[in-house]
């Protein structure tokens, strides 16, 4: 361990959060022969130690999107230090590394950090040239950083940045500091290593449920299968018998929390998980089963085709007058689409460990909103939140899953009855059982087009249990919907209505939530009309994207736009890349898609064939473009991309939540399927378009256009239109 | 409660636990071997996959009890040089990192018992294991890469 000598504070800067202090020298030898140093900290994010090591703090949680890497280089390469002096530690929650920015949510921190976390290494490294100007009594402007050392550039002296960070630490911290330009970049723009590999790969990496601290215990809760359900009576005899099981009692939410989504249940506490896990299984529970058993998939698939098949209840946009081109037009189409509800399944199930004590309270935390976490915690410990430490642990997958606090709530709630430290955990089946799935929804669109093949009026009419449903005044639609996203404003006769099918199965969001819906609608039903034209799909959607660039609003309150340009720059590039118009052979096809999200364009080629008689479905290839403007770390946004694809697989293939008499189906990967490798496309290519915009999110971004550009591909090959996911045997049609 | 000895990376241990408890939980819960992953507790994820006398298993599925003198071997006990885990970070594998303990052990002993698998012998070994941040593509071409090591 680095010790931690030597803590200089000096400033604020205008960003906020952010305060100075500093330390040393480059040598250069591997990290792991180093010993200890001493460590100067320059800012929250950023200290050097004797040794020359920078040690950066990441401020968001790591989830596997790759932040530990991206935002980490933004330091390093205003720093101007060699990425292998580097050593990423994991920032604490706090209003010092952003408070509610610290989030794994919307693919925003490279948007958010983007500059703040630049500027963190740009005064260091002018901390480091005054230093040294004021060392060699030269002005300023005769010094420049590179690779940890400034150098004096009318001689060939130069000085480590350990020789210098104490002194550059006691400097007045100076207010205008200039960024690198683009051109000099070193780091970002390129592939950089993981700072984590070889911790994942020996093992010693330490995920939440791989916490141990002294004198803890281990606890789960035993819960109905039915949300809503309260527990009657409950026998704990057996459980208690069960070695290991230190105790047993109820977890009740009677309005003390008033977050939703919290099951009722009797909680095991155990000096292991598997005294825990026989404890939960020896319980006798009699529940009160509650309003919720009237709840099934079968009633949501018939109210939701009964929705759409009227006008919506809301209307979300309305541009022209769509009906009267419906009433009046000879060239249309319609067709209904589906998407079921779906979990969020990450590899480690949700788990949270506790160490309350009397004044003050630690926390190991797997949130993806660890803030949030934190100002909850306090409120319920009645601990100002500087009493509490709140650490993040790394994260087994997230996909939206922490985003919900539910199990925070619930570790919470036994912590406080049992008073020592707890790791607190869920199942699989928990895991599966009691999360809050994607919204279920139906999508019918109807569209027309004149005899020059251009569109002119689109009715998207979408029913569902939106996951708004469950807050107070705000429009159940508006998690739903984006009224700007294309076709809008490419037609002059464009509606968005929506109807809310009433359900109290919990949703939340999952991995670019309500896009991952709308674009498999979207973008099949442009398939369809391409085909229904008798355009190539790629040249009907370049058509109605028309020449030149047009930006348009798309979220008023952040400010930002949809561009027509980029979009057709990443359909085209895909497009080119795969060989769209190559000659396949039979039952074989290609399937294009494309799709904006959180300010990034990405577009794909699935590449598939169909074995008919057998309804076998082999993904031969992904080709994708994207276009997330600055690129920070290029293997990271390919690795996302491929991730994303095979999580639009499986979501596609086989995955689908349905409930009965208010209980889940699914409760294990047994019948909850995730894409397994023989399954998995053997070819991904990933390209992308350079074009200098502000720097985007990758970590969902490519997931929406999956779904679609795969089931295109399928009516490419062999003519099946998919319309209901997921594909499951669909296309066993002999 | 009983009394087992157990071998695992070459290192001997007593453990005083039911004689039905599962592997996977004698290494988290007694041994803090964490390295070997729980992710669904019955034998469809493959993160907590060890290997029993070189033969990848399912630690969630195998009591204790049963294990008798054989030799374990979980992700902290490969050697840092094997052609796998050089491969596994040449290639960037791991995105959030949970299963791949258990993809490692598996393709390990693939490479163990065949020098040069082709797609259909990886797409074997490599089924039992699931890897929800999707990096098969990856995972493939790192075990392609390992034997040409």
């Amino acid at each position: 361990m680095i010790g931690r000598r030597d803590f200089i504070k000096t400033s604020t800067l205008a960003t906020g959060g952010l305060f100075l202090g500093v330390n040393l020298s480059c040598k250069e030898k591997p990290l792991e022969q180093l010993g200890p140093g001493e460590l100067h900290d320059f800012n929250a994010y950023l200290s050097i130690d004797t040794n020359g090591i920078v040690q950066i703090a990441n401020p968001v949680p790591e989830i596997g999107q790759g932040v530990r890497t991206s935002l980490p280089m933004l330091v390093a390469e205003e720093l101007s230090v060699d990425w292998k002096n580097i050593k990423v530690i994991q920032a604490d929650a706090g209003m010092r590394y952003g408070g509610y920015d610290q989030r794994a949510a919307g693919s925003n921190s490279v948007r958010i950090y983007w500059k703040p976390m630049r500027l963190a290494g740009a005064t260091a490294r002018e901390l480091l040239i005054m230093a040294a100007a004021n060392v060699w009594e030269i002005p300023r402007e005769n010094c420049f950083a590179s690779g940890g050392f400034i150098h004096n550039k009318s001689d060939k002296r130069s000085l480590g940045y350990g020789a210098l960070a104490e002194k550059a630490a006691l400097l007045e911290v100076p207010q205008n500091v200039e960024l690198k330009k683009p051109s000099d970049f070193k780091l970002i723009g390129k592939s950089v290593s993981n700072p984590d590999i070889k911790g994942i790969l020996n093992g010693s990496a330490v995920f939440g449920q791989d916490v141990r601290i002294p004198n803890m215990s281990y606890a789960s809760m035993e819960k109905s299968e039915v949300y809503g359900a309260t527990v009657k009576t409950f026998d704990s005899s057996a459980a208690l018998a069960i070695p290991g099981v230190q105790k047993v009692f109820k977890v009740a939410f009677h309005g003390d929390i008033e977050r939703p989504f919290c099951r009722e249940g009797v909680a095991v506490v155990g000096d292991s998980v598997w005294a825990v896990l026989k404890g939960r299984k020896a319980l006798k529970i009699e529940w009160d089963l509650g309003v919720n058993i009237k709840e099934s998939t079968e009633s949501l698939h018939q109210n939701c085709e009964n929705l759409v098949g009227r006008k919506g209840d809301s209307e979300v946009k309305n541009d022209g007058d769509v009906y009267k081109l419906l009433n009046t037009s000879s060239n249309k189409l319609e067709a209904t689409y589906h998407l079921p509800f779906i979990a969020h399944v990450p590899m480690e199930t949700v788990d949270c460990t506790i160490d309350l004590r009397d004044d003050s309270c630690e926390i190991w935390s797997t949130s993806q909103v660890p803030f949030a976490d934190l100002n909850f915690l306090s409120r319920f410990f009645e601990l100002p939140t500087e009493k509490i430490t709140l650490h993040l642990t790394r994260i087994g997958g997230g996909f939206g899953r922490r985003l919900g606090p539910d199990y925070t709530i619930e570790a919470a709630k036994v912590a406080k009855e049992i008073k020592k430290p707890v790791q607190y955990f869920w199942t699989r089946e928990d895991d599966i059982q009691f999360d809050a799935y994607r919204p279920f929804s139906y999508h019918k669109l109807m569209a027309t087009w004149n005899d020059n093949g251009q569109l002119t009026s689109w009715l998207h009419r979408q029913a569902g249990t939106s996951r708004y449903a469950f807050r107070p005044n705000v429009e159940p639609y508006i998690s739903e919907f984006f009224p700007n996203h294309f076709p809008a404003n490419l037609t002059p006769n464009f509606r968005q209505e929506y109807s809310l099918a009433v359900s109290n199965i919990n949703r939340s969001l999952i991995r670019a939530p309500g896009n991952n819906s709308l674009a498999f609608a979207v973008e099949s039903f442009t398939d369809e009309l391409a085909y229904a034209n008798n355009s190539d799909p790629l040249e009907f959607r370049l058509n109605l994207l028309r020449d030149g660039n047009k930006e348009f609003p798309f979220d008023v309150e952040e400010g930002t736009v949809i561009s027509t340009q980029r979009m057709k720059d990443v359909l085209q590039l895909a497009a080119e890349k795969a060989g769209w118009s190559k000659k396949l052979p039979n039952s074989s096809g290609m399937g294009i898609a494309g799709y904006f999200t959180f300010d990034s364009y990405v577009a794909h080629v699935a590449e598939v064939s169909v074995d008919r008689h057998n309804g076998i479905l082999t993904v031969h290839r992904f080709t994708s473009a994207v276009d997330c403007g600055q690129v920070l770390n290029v293997d990271g946004v390919k690795a996302q991309t491929e991730g994303a694809i095979i999580d639009g697989l499986s979501a596609s293939l086989f995955q689908e939540v349905t409930i009965f008499e208010g209980k889940t189906n699914e409760n294990n990967f047994n019948n909850y399927m995730v894409l397994r490798m023989k399954d998995a496309p053997k070819a991904i290519d990933v390209h992308i378009v350079d074009n200098g915009y502000p720097p985007t999110g990758m970590g969902e971004p490519p997931y929406p256009p999956v779904a679609p550009a795969l089931c295109n591909a399928i009516y490419a090959a062999c003519g099946i239109r998919i319309r209901k996911l997921p594909i499951k045997n669909q296309l066993k049609t002999f | 409660m009983a009394l087992f000895q157990i071998l695992i990376n070459n290192q001997k241990y007593e453990v005083d636990v039911e004689a039905n408890k599962p592997l996977l939980w004698v290494l988290r819960d007694e041994l803090s071997l964490t390295g070997t992953k729980y992710g669904c507790g019955i034998g469809q994820c493959g993160a907590c996959t060890v290997h029993l006398n070189g033969t990848p298993i399912r630690s969630c599925g195998i009591s204790i009890s049963t294990l008798g003198d054989s030799k374990i071997t979980t992700i902290e006990g490969l050697k840092s040089d094997n052609p796998i885990l050089k491969a596994w970070e040449e290639i960037n594998v791991p995105q959030c990192g949970y299963c791949q303990a258990g993809q490692i052990m598996s393709a390990v002993a693939l490479l163990n018992n065949n020098e040069n698998p082709n797609d259909k012998e990886i797409d074997v070994a490599m089924n039992g294991n699931i890897c929800r941040c999707g990096t098969y593509y990856r995972m493939r071409k790192a075990i392609k890469t390992a034997v040409k090591k």
